[in-house]
């Protein structure tokens, strides 16, 4: 029983972070149709950006958090500002576009190799302490990034279900042609999906970073496991991404219990092919709606 | 292993070339998304090198292979890459399409790198196998300068093998399967098979590198078999031109090459040669990808000379005595060509019996009886929304029919495919054309014609004495319907660059090509200019003649009148009335039903 509830515990942790990476993910793929795999480099980059001002500036960790956010941010709208905008323009087909997103993950987690070195980068300093919560022992690092990823989650579910832009988020998602036809700027709308999901993205990033290290290709199984969570969950709406993420989670953690931990990838990705293969529209269905 | 730098990078470079030419014929021709090259090309090697491993394991343990010979490895290799390829077409070429490909074969990339590295009985773990040099018979190749030559007959052979696919029947199937897929079986043609087959030829080629890079390496370990690698073939792809194996090549070589470049650099250590190469062929590919999609060498650069351009501007436009000739000789030997069939005499070829569809609370097709006679034209007309489109896919088994059924000379379609109806002698003419875009004028024609050998991929090995003649059969064919629809000057150009009218003509040349005795016309001349409009009435008349029998959906009501030996009037689903065209024009009813007045 006790170790049931501490295996729980765990799995809101985990599930948490993959729900946040999976919602991001979620939402630039499913409102520009883009399968970005770039989102690696941005999710890099605000880890590099947590060790440049924390560690080499030597400035506070909420600094640190605030600059992975923002450069996970600006990353992520340059990269569909100065790639996937013309692309689109041009009318480039979907593995262009892919390939071109490619392109840019190899060549970022190259550059950040090149520029901070092979080495990993630690950014120690936060005020880390184990909670005991009755039998469960968790860590405060590690409730603080559970709450934040849900708490993120939430809001950016509240801003699509509740706003005016979050609509028009809604809109393009579901069709683009008409948005664009009832005057919703899709281009415009483009670049915030890509500015919101960078930044959830940034923020996973820098727990990351500050839980363990920041080394080059960081991003690419956390973006993996974010891009699993999507297609396990449903594509259909930031709820179906979230669970997915959490399934994902509590798998892992689960199968641990049982399998050694390279056991529970694999079983995660015969989880994910049975859900293709069966239920493409993922765990969640529906269609609309957010 | 001994022997000279260069050689090494030689060898580094042919490997990459053999992985590049075949994930072209998957990714280029195919138009299947595949991240999984890494995965197959180490599916290979672990395959070879627990095959072959000898003696003590790195960690001292006693290796559990057979310990088989360099050969039996290889041979191996390819199998279990080949069948592992089948099991990711499985899905893959069923359901599975587009991002949902590329979501399984990075999960497959990443299934087969953690097995790799945790399995530690089988594949060392992290630590890798030590594996056992090439050899053959007792020769065996110990140094660079020594493998070069097998390395580089190696590559050389798989671009052989990639290129003579890529240029058979079979490659223009692939390439029709990835331009349109819909199209390729409403023309009778499976699909299923040769993607799969495409994928399993793909994952042998580069499970048979893998083999031998290991060998030549004497070692595997997982670090090899990174999704970088998956990235850099793609990039190889993607900028020599997808579907120009030639252009594999050249990317191959030419990035293959920047590494030891860089690796040579003076000012550059050798630790940061490889990230230097990686941004560069990154950045490379994402200018590639924003200013040369089509890549270095486009498909069809070379296939355009084959051709001559003259030959084929010296067929005449159109000339209405060889079309009726060339039309009904070969399509219908038994009629006679002067005498009309009457269609009330001659038993009916397709009966269609109480047909109904609903979708959700909509009934779209009400219990919707009718018969097509040999040599009729039938015009299926009615206001938008009627149901005249939902009966022909329920015709061809695009849909499936709640109540009722299709009969075809006399046997039943129920639960037949676009493809096994198109097979059994009905073929649809899509309203939206379904044209394929990216192959010429002549390419989509001969891609209607029906049983091909050289479709067959063993064949194309086999009997290529047999596959040729047969292509030149299907070429002949191709051009000769070209010509019947007027636009055999335009043959070799690519279709998307045709106008609209000039695509339709080229689609109607593709339904002809199929010999179908049954043709579904879905609005034949909505949107040409009056003269394409004219030609396609006068070729739709000679069809009729010939013998076959036509549905024709038309808004047109000049063309309806033009053609139609009988109108089938529907509204709502429906069939409200029945009769020739003065019938039905001159009942006012029907006429305020039409026009809504």
């Amino acid at each position: 029983m006790n170790q049931l509830l501490q295996l729980i515990a765990f799995g809101i942790v985990q599930g948490a972070t993959y729900a946040l990476l999976a919602a991001s993910f979620w939402l630039i793929y499913a409102t520009t149709r883009t399968f970005h795999l770039a989102h690696s480099v941005t999710y890099a980059v605000a880890g590099y950006a947590a060790f440049v001002i924390s560690v080499q500036l030597g400035l506070s960790l909420w600094l640190g958090a605030f600059a992975s956010v923002i450069s996970a941010a600006a990353v992520g709208c340059a990269i569909d500002a100065i790639l996937y905008r013309p692309m689109r323009a041009r009318g480039a087909s979907v593995l262009s576009i892919f390939l071109a997103s490619l392109g840019v993950a190899a060549a970022g987690a190259a550059a950040l190799q090149l520029i901070f070195g092979p080495l990993v980068k630690q950014v120690p300093g936060f005020p880390n302490a184990t909670l005991y919560l009755g039998s469960v022992t968790v860590t405060r690092l590690q409730v603080l990034t559970a709450f934040c990823a849900a708490a993120t989650i939430f809001l950016v579910f509240l801003f699509i279900t509740r706003t005016r832009t979050g609509n028009a988020i809604t809109a393009v998602r579901t069709n683009p042609t008409m948005a664009m036809a009832v005057g919703i700027p899709v281009e415009r709308i483009s670049v915030l999906v890509f500015g919101i999901g960078s930044a959830m993205a940034g923020l996973a990033a820098f727990f990351e970073t500050i839980s363990f290290v920041a080394y080059p290709t960081m991003g690419l199984q956390p973006v993996m496991f974010g891009v699993i969570g999507v297609f396990l969950g449903g594509i259909g709406s930031i709820r179906g991404a979230a669970l997915g993420g959490f399934v994902l989670g509590f798998l892992l953690v689960f199968s641990g219990l049982f399998l050694s931990q390279n056991l529970g990838v694999i079983l995660v990705f015969a989880v994910l092919l049975v859900v293709v293969v069966f239920r493409p529209e993922g765990l969640l269905r529906s269609p609309s709606g957010a | 292993m001994g022997g000279s730098y260069i050689a090494d990078l030689a060898n580094q470079i042919t490997f990459l070339v053999a992985l590049a030419v075949s994930l072209n014929l998957l990714l280029g021709f195919a138009g299947q998304m595949s991240m999984a090259t890494a995965a197959f090309y180490g599916l290979g090697a672990y395959t070879c090198a627990i095959m072959t491993a000898q003696g003590m394991t790195l960690t001292g343990a006693a290796v559990i292979g057979p310990g088989w010979p360099f050969l039996g490895g290889l041979a191996s290799a390819i199998v279990v890459s080949f069948v592992g390829g089948l099991v990711v077409a499985a899905p893959a070429a069923r359901r599975v399409r587009g991002d949902y490909l590329i979501l399984l074969t990075l999960a497959f990339h990443f299934l087969v790198v953690t097995i790799a590295s945790s399995w530690v009985g089988l594949t060392g773990g992290p630590n890798g196998i030590v594996v056992p040099p090439i050899g053959f018979f007792g020769y065996e190749i110990n140094t660079t300068d020594q493998a070069f030559w097998f390395l580089l007959a190696w590559a050389a052979f798989v671009s052989l093998v990639c290129w003579w696919i890529g240029r058979s029947p079979f490659g223009r199937l692939l390439r029709g399967i990835r331009e349109d897929e819909i199209a390729i079986q409403a023309l009778g043609k499976r699909t299923i098979a040769p993607k799969s087959l495409a994928f399993a030829m793909t994952a042998a080629m580069a499970g048979a590198t893998g083999a031998i890079s290991a060998a030549y390496m004497q070692f595997v370990a997982p670090t090899t078999y990174s999704l970088d690698l998956a990235i850099l073939v793609a990039a190889c792809v993607a900028l020599g031109g997808p579907g120009n194996i030639l252009g594999s090549v050249v990317a191959a070589i030419v990035i293959g090459a920047l590494r030891p470049i860089l690796e040579n650099v003076p000012s550059l250590s050798s630790d940061s040669a490889v990230p230097w190469q990686t941004v560069i062929y990154g950045s490379i590919l994402v200018a590639g990808m924003v200013f040369r999609p089509r890549g270095l060498l486009p498909e069809g650069l070379i296939a355009m000379r084959r051709f001559p351009r003259e030959a084929i501007s010296a067929v005449p436009r159109v000339v209405q005595a060889t079309l009726l000739k060339t039309v009904g000789e070969r399509d219908q030997p038994a009629l006679a060509k002067s005498s009309v069939p009457n269609p009330m005499i001659a038993s009916p070829i397709v009966r269609v019996r109480n047909l109904s569809k609903s979708f959700g609370g909509l009934q779209a097709v009400k219990d919707v009886s009718f018969d097509l006679h040999p040599g009729e034209i039938v015009a299926l007309i009615g206001p938008n929304g009627a149901g005249k489109s939902t009966i022909f896919n329920l015709m061809t088994g695009a849909i499936r029919p709640d109540q009722g059924e299709v009969t075809l000379h006399g046997q039943s379609l129920a639960g037949a495919d676009p493809c096994a109806v198109a097979r059994s002698g009905m073929a649809r003419y899509f309203q939206h054309v379904r044209i394929l875009p990216g192959l010429s004028a002549l390419n989509n024609v001969a891609i209607g014609v029906p049983r091909q050998a050289g479709e067959n991929l063993a064949m194309t090995f086999l009997a290529p004495m047999r596959v040729a003649r047969g292509e030149a059969e299907v070429r002949a064919e191709a051009l000769r319907q070209l010509e019947n629809v007027g636009i055999a000057p335009h043959a070799n150009r690519t279709a998307q660059d045709l106008a609209f009218g000039q695509q339709k003509l080229v689609a109607f040349a593709r339904l002809l090509a199929t010999g179908a005795q049954v043709l579904l016309l879905d609005e034949p001349t909505s949107g040409v200019d009056p003269q394409a409009a004219d030609q396609i009435i006068a070729l739709v008349r000679t069809l009729a003649q010939s013998g076959k029998s036509i549905c024709i959906v038309e808004h047109s009501l000049h063309v309806v009148s033009e053609l139609a030996d009988r109108i089938l009037f529907m509204n709502a689903g429906a069939i409200m009335a029945e009769g020739t065209v003065e019938a039905i024009t001159t009942r006012p009813d029907l006429v305020d039903l039409y026009f809504g007045t």
